[in-house]
């Protein structure tokens, strides 16, 4: 056993702050870490190395709260998309490339979004490969038909029971439900009865609304850090607007946490694609004004990638519109997955909405503090284009042209056109560290004040955003430096986070 | 449509040891990892196992008494004395390569990878892809596939398409073709030669004169689903194709078996086509029975080589930067590597070619068995794979935790692969034995 080398001391002198849980927004001042976390200034400096920040933007380490980094569908997402894209990166990279890019961008915390129950040891085994950061899993408990049959008949006990034993058994740290009960009408061969949260689930007394209102109070009974992390069902349908705005309602007052809005947020129906548009205003104003729900975008950005998902239905629909490779497994049970490449491109009509989408949900919030940016890698694009998705937000004008680049349908129709709202480099902070860190439950995380995990990414100011944010300066996690100018310099083992159940 | 029956919920749950009866273990003996079997040795019971698995138990129980614990150049050695032989051997050697690896533990798998990554060896499966269409295949095609337990609890209708799983896996029928449905199910072998056992009560075999004709009746069968005009076919292949459009037109979930040699994987493309046909109308998927026999956990390997290296195999030096997939008996045969470190048991034709293409004292072995007969090189034993404690991976994706066996006195492959590695990369590594230049 190698004996752990001493934790460095040292103090960044002179960066401009961006800490948006301590209000410091762009404050020149130090930072000082001691034994992987940020202190207050000591009284005795001595022992402190100085590490000269000045001029550099320092932010805390990126938390991405939705990711797809590991477990088999990611396995098989590797196995169909074998070669580069045509930007040069795999779509879906090595565990240990994941760690090492996510580092290189400035970020040091990662939770995989969709791990079935039955695969969380091989998710985990994978996950201890994967290095520098800090990472978890969200268990998909609640396609258990046992949890499923409980709640039918109501058994807030024995959900508590179940759900907490996954949560353990698994190391989970929250729980997820991708297209509520969906597994069921397919399972009964009735996969187009699924139109609504309000239709019972096959042979049993429950709706899917039934089903998420019990696995959120069931969640929020085990006192989870992160609420019921929702993708709700008609994934990728025209119409689908109208789901999500139901899910809404279903947490009126409550806490929930909505995944990859953008793909829920579409208006039209029947397969028609001139009907199809945005559904995203009447949905902001409802997410607006209910305090209790927070949400990721999953934004889609152009280029090459591979979409994976738990929600088999979704998955078959697209690869049957698609005609891709498409490789899936247990597609009718719990546990299931679908996997195949995409090109979004910009001339797509389809791809065109679901780009100016996602962006239209970001101008239209309310507050950053409430929403986490997000691909939904690889689904909607790679972590690696976070940058580029930084500066559409924080640029109007870079947004104003590739605007006019897209399909001219969707230039005529959709409101994006006439959003000018620009983030600030502080809301940016917010969108990808402040806000994902306190929507996941990680009070250690995401800001910059004494008792923080160490983790600081330090960028060099850059007008162009995506320049700035793409390759930060400097990357400590934990108080060691693991990156510098994109190079990896060291590869901690980061830490899994693992929920502890306590049932009230 | 009518309904399904609902497959049980313990199909999803890992199969855990704690969930095992008294006396039971897993079996690996092939990649099915039975888990219901009983054994018990002193007993003279081994209930519930194919020949080759009982086989395999009896093996091994009659041998741990007499075993050695390793050898150098045919002279048995202490442990610790032939890892620092076979580290010597590694280190001087100019390309190693590593392979076995299907019947190590996933644990075990990670430690191979780390010590090829020590060594910048090439690290590859013995197993024999070109029989299988294997990684390239699945990106040109898809995969549509499913647990086992779906195909027994759900499956009234089971295609075996060229392949009979008897030798492969052989309670393979006995466990998810054989158990009975709330409905009959039907069983149809497509197929040159019949299965050894028919494994249902209705059985029909489609005979083919030719295993590649198989090919051909896809597409006829694809033809017929998706109503579109089929082309020339010999008579009977029409007819098969026919046959089977019915009995699947009385279906309410199809799965389709397959296994049968496919290098190049027109078969697969053909499966694929059919079942993802089938899938927008019912239930269907495709299950995958290759890699069977001297490969228990190949699922598992080629899973943890995936994940390091984004292939079922790191060619040109693994590390980080990925990998390709090859096969470790092309490495050998080209001459593309002078050392071996081998993990585990070899298939047999994996280990003829190392035999007359390496020189044997560059040949390095961490395996239960002691090589046949006087052979140079290092051979370290480990224990076997079913009293290792760690987690397998089934072909259909379901994970088989080990809790160790009774026969603890034989050190674990992942143990041994840690002292290795650790000798590796100790700083006063010598370039060889003894520390001689």
């Amino acid at each position: 056993m190698i004996p752990a080398s001493p934790r460095p001391r040292f103090v960044l002198r002179g960066g401009t702050i961006h800490d948006p849980l301590h209000d410091r927004d762009g404050v020149i001042d130090d930072l000082w870490i001691d034994d992987g976390k940020i202190v207050p200034q000591p009284a005795i400096t001595a022992g402190f190395t100085v590490v000269d920040a000045t001029g550099l933007v320092v932010m805390p380490g990126g938390v991405d709260l939705h990711s797809h980094i590991a477990g088999p569908k990611v396995n098989l997402g590797r196995r169909l998309t074998p070669s580069p894209a045509a930007d040069g990166r795999h779509a879906v990279p090595t565990i240990d490339a994941t760690g090492c890019l996510y580092a290189a961008l400035g970020y040091t915390t990662v939770f995989d979004a969709a791990i079935a129950t039955s695969a969380a040891r091989l998710a985990h085994l994978e996950l201890d490969d994967l290095p520098i950061l800090d990472k978890g899993i969200y268990l998909l408990a609640g396609d258990d038909q046992r949890v499923i049959d409980a709640a039918a008949s109501g058994d807030d006990a024995a959900i508590r029971r179940l759900v907490g034993a996954a949560i353990e058994a698994g190391r989970g740290w929250a729980v997820k439900v991708a297209n509520p009960g969906g597994n069921l009408f397919w399972r009964y061969g009735r996969r187009g009865d699924h139109h609504d949260l309000d239709t019972p689930l096959p042979g049993l007394a429950l709706t899917p609304r039934g089903l998420l209102d019990r696995l959120a109070t069931a969640v929020d009974a085990l006192a989870l850090p992160h609420p019921l992390h929702i993708h709700t069902a008609n994934l990728g349908l025209p119409g689908n607007w109208r789901t999500l705005d139901e899910t809404m309602r279903t947490f009126d007052g409550r806490r929930a946490h909505l995944a990859h809005v953008q793909f829920h947020s579409y208006t039209g129906g029947d397969l028609d694609e001139g009907s199809f548009g945005s559904g995203v205003e009447p949905l902001a104003d409802r997410f607006n004004a209910q305090p209790g729900l927070t949400l990721d975008v999953g934004q889609v950005l152009f280029g090459d990638t591979v979409a994976m998902t738990g929600d088999s239905e979704a998955a078959a629909h697209l690869a049957h519109a698609t005609g891709v490779p498409w490789a899936s497994h247990d597609q009718h049970l719990a546990g299931g997955c679908g996997v195949m490449p995409i090109r979004y491109r910009e001339k797509s009509l389809i791809h065109a909405w679901q780009w100016a989408i996602g962006l239209e949900w970001y101008l239209r919030l309310a507050d950053p503090w409430r929403a986490a940016l997000s691909t939904d890698h690889p689904n909607g694009a790679h972590f690696l284009a976070y940058p580029l998705l930084m500066k559409l937000l924080g640029d109007e004008p870079f947004r104003r042209e590739a605007f006019a680049r897209i399909h001219p349908a969707v230039r005529n129709r959709s409101p994006l056109g006439g959003l000018t709202r620009e983030y600030s480099l502080q809301e940016l902070c917010i969108l990808t560290r402040a806000a994902p860190a306190r929507i996941a439950g990680l009070p250690h995380k995401g800001h910059l004040g004494p008792g923080a995990d160490a983790d600081v990414a330090l960028y060099r100011p850059d007008a162009d955003l995506a320049r700035m944010f793409a390759v930060p300066a400097r990357v400590y996690k934990g108080g060691d430096l693991v990156a510098e100018d994109g190079e990896i310099r060291a590869r901690p083992r980061g830490a899994v986070m693992a929920a502890t159940p306590t049932p009230a | 449509m009518s309904e399904q029956r609902s497959v049980s919920p313990s199909t999803h749950a890992p199969i855990a040891p704690a969930g095992l009866p008294a006396g039971a273990t897993v079996c690996t003996a092939c990649a099915l990892l039975c888990d219901d079997g009983v054994v018990r040795p002193a007993e003279g019971r081994f209930e519930r196992l194919c020949e080759r698995g009982a086989e395999s138990f009896r093996r091994h129980h009659a041998a741990a008494a007499t075993r050695a614990a390793a050898t150098i150049d045919g002279r048995p050695a202490d442990v610790a004395a032939a890892i620092a032989a076979a580290a010597a051997r590694l280190s001087a050697a100019q390309r190693v390569l590593v392979t076995g690896l299907n019947d190590l533990t996933i644990e075990g798998v990670t430690k191979a990878c780390d010590v090829a990554e020590t060594l910048g060896a090439a690290i590859a499966p013995a197993v024999d892809d070109a029989c299988h269409p294997g990684g390239p295949m699945i990106a040109r095609c898809g995969e549509i596939t499913a647990a086992w337990e779906e195909l027994r609890d759900r499956a009234d209708l089971v295609i075996f398409w060229g392949h009979d799983p008897a030798d492969s896996h052989p309670r393979f029928v006995e466990r998810f073709v054989a158990p009975p449905l709330p409905f009959p199910r039907r069983t149809i072998a497509v197929g040159r030669v019949p299965l050894r056992i028919p494994p249902s009560a209705n059985h029909v075999h489609l005979p083919l004169d030719a295993d590649d004709d198989d090919v051909d009746l896809a597409r006829l069968l694809l033809a017929g689903l998706l109503e579109r005009p089929a082309g020339a076919a010999p008579a009977r292949l029409s007819a098969a194709a026919l046959a089977l459009r019915s009995a699947i037109d009385a279906a309410r979930c199809v799965g389709i078996v397959t296994g049968r040699p496919d290098p190049l994987g027109f078969s697969a493309w053909g499966v694929v086509g059919v079942v993802r046909a089938l899938s927008r109308r019912m239930p269907a998927f495709e299950v995958p029975l290759y890699s069977g026999a001297h490969a228990p956990n190949a699922a598992g390997a080629k899973a943890v080589l995936t994940w390091r290296y984004g292939a079922n195999a790191s060619t040109a030096r693994a590390g980080v930067a990925g990998g390709s997939t090859a096969e470790a008996i092309d490495l050998v045969a080209t001459g593309a590597v002078d050392s071996i470190l081998v993990l585990g048991r070899l298939p047999p034709h994996v280990d003829e070619a190392i035999s007359t293409g390496i020189n044997p004292r560059a040949v390095i072995r961490i395996a239960p068995d002691a090589p046949q007969g006087a052979h140079d090189g290092v051979w370290v034993a480990c224990r076997e794979l079913f009293d290792e404690v760690g987690t397998l991976l089934r072909p259909d994706g379901r994970t088989v935790e080990l809790a160790g066996g009774t026969n603890d006195s034989l050190p674990s492959a992942v143990a041994l692969l840690a002292a290795l590695r650790e000798r590796l990369v100790a700083p006063q590594m010598p370039k060889t034995e003894g520390g001689k230049a």
